[in-house]
């Protein structure tokens, strides 16, 4: 967009976080915001996602600092455990109240 | 947290009840319980409680989460459950000590003449209760039927006979709920 156009633009879209903006990222932060932990299997039942795409998601998210990855073993497998961070949670917080701003 | 996002919750948490082992483990210690009053072995119910929670657990593992993953629930679920828990377990206790003391007391007389209405109260109430927090309907319709076997005892049939009849009702129907679960979620590979 020029920026002679922005400035005259009632919502700037700059502060929208570009992270969760995405689709699957999205669907990610929607389901991990509800719960206090999910594993991989149950994330890649629920978004749909392959397993290539959901680990680059889940790895973006945490570099972000929105995710925590947790390795752990149960029933003596390994087993991978995801929790939104408390800057995940405000960040999408924050991102639904802008969303819905702009959508008003 | 907005409604919504309550809703997906609530339909997330539902999504673990789908397998039918509670369903199972109701009608497990149904029958149990009625075989105890039947054949008067106190301790049966207690362990096959506790083998039923182990068997429960293992199955979990073996059967629900390769096929929807694992997840962990908000502290505030966690409590409802501990809630209902301490709840029946306090109730039991107080109608136990009560019906057992030996005095006058207008309550543990009432208690005593009323006895079946609070053992069917307790059975009926947790699985009813039970439902209402993890927002399983067929639970409802489990703790009525447990509820009328329990309390209808002195007029139709025997009690130990009806807990064993109704807890085998119980028990086909989370069979007949967990083979509709491993046909409709089928276990998740590990790689594409």
């Amino acid at each position: 967009m020029p920026e002679k156009n922005r400035e005259t633009t009632a919502f700037s879209l700059d502060d929208i976080d570009r992270v969760i903006h995405m689709p699957a990222r999205l669907l990610l932060m929607k389901v991990l915001y509800v719960l206090a932990g999910a594993d991989m299997v149950f994330l890649k039942r629920e978004t749909g996602l392959t397993w290539g795409n959901l680990s680059v998601q889940v790895k973006n998210l945490e570099e972000a600092g929105y995710v925590s990855i947790e390795k752990e073993f149960v029933d003596n497998k390994p087993h991978t455990l995801i929790r939104i961070t408390p800057e995940g949670q405000a960040a999408y917080e924050a991102y639904r109240k802008r969303i819905k701003d702009i959508l008003k | 947290m907005v409604k919504e996002l309550k809703q997906l919750e609530k339909m997330i948490a539902n999504r673990f009840m789908e397998d039918g082992l509670w369903d199972m483990y109701i009608g497990v210690m149904a029958v149990s319980f009625g075989v105890t009053i039947l054949s008067g072995l106190s301790y049966l119910t207690g362990i096959v409680a506790a083998i039923g929670f182990a068997l429960h657990s293992y199955w979990k593992s073996r059967i629900t989460y390769p096929r929807v993953g694992l997840i962990q629930l908000k502290h505030r679920k966690k409590r409802s459950v501990i809630s209902i828990v301490s709840g029946v377990f306090l109730f039991g206790l107080l109608t136990f000590t009560m019906v057992t003391l030996n005095t006058e007391n207008t309550l543990t007389v009432f208690l005593q003449d009323n006895l079946l209405l609070f053992i069917a109260m307790i059975w009926g109430g947790t699985v009813i209760i039970a439902g209402m927090t993890f927002n399983v309907t067929r639970f409802y319709v489990y703790g009525v039927v447990l509820f009328f076997s329990v309390f209808l005892s002195d007029l139709i049939g025997d009690l130990g006979l009806n807990l064993i009849i109704s807890g085998t009702l119980v028990f086909i129907s989370g069979l007949i709920v967990m083979l509709h679960f491993i046909r409709k979620y089928p276990v998740v590979k590990m790689r594409d």
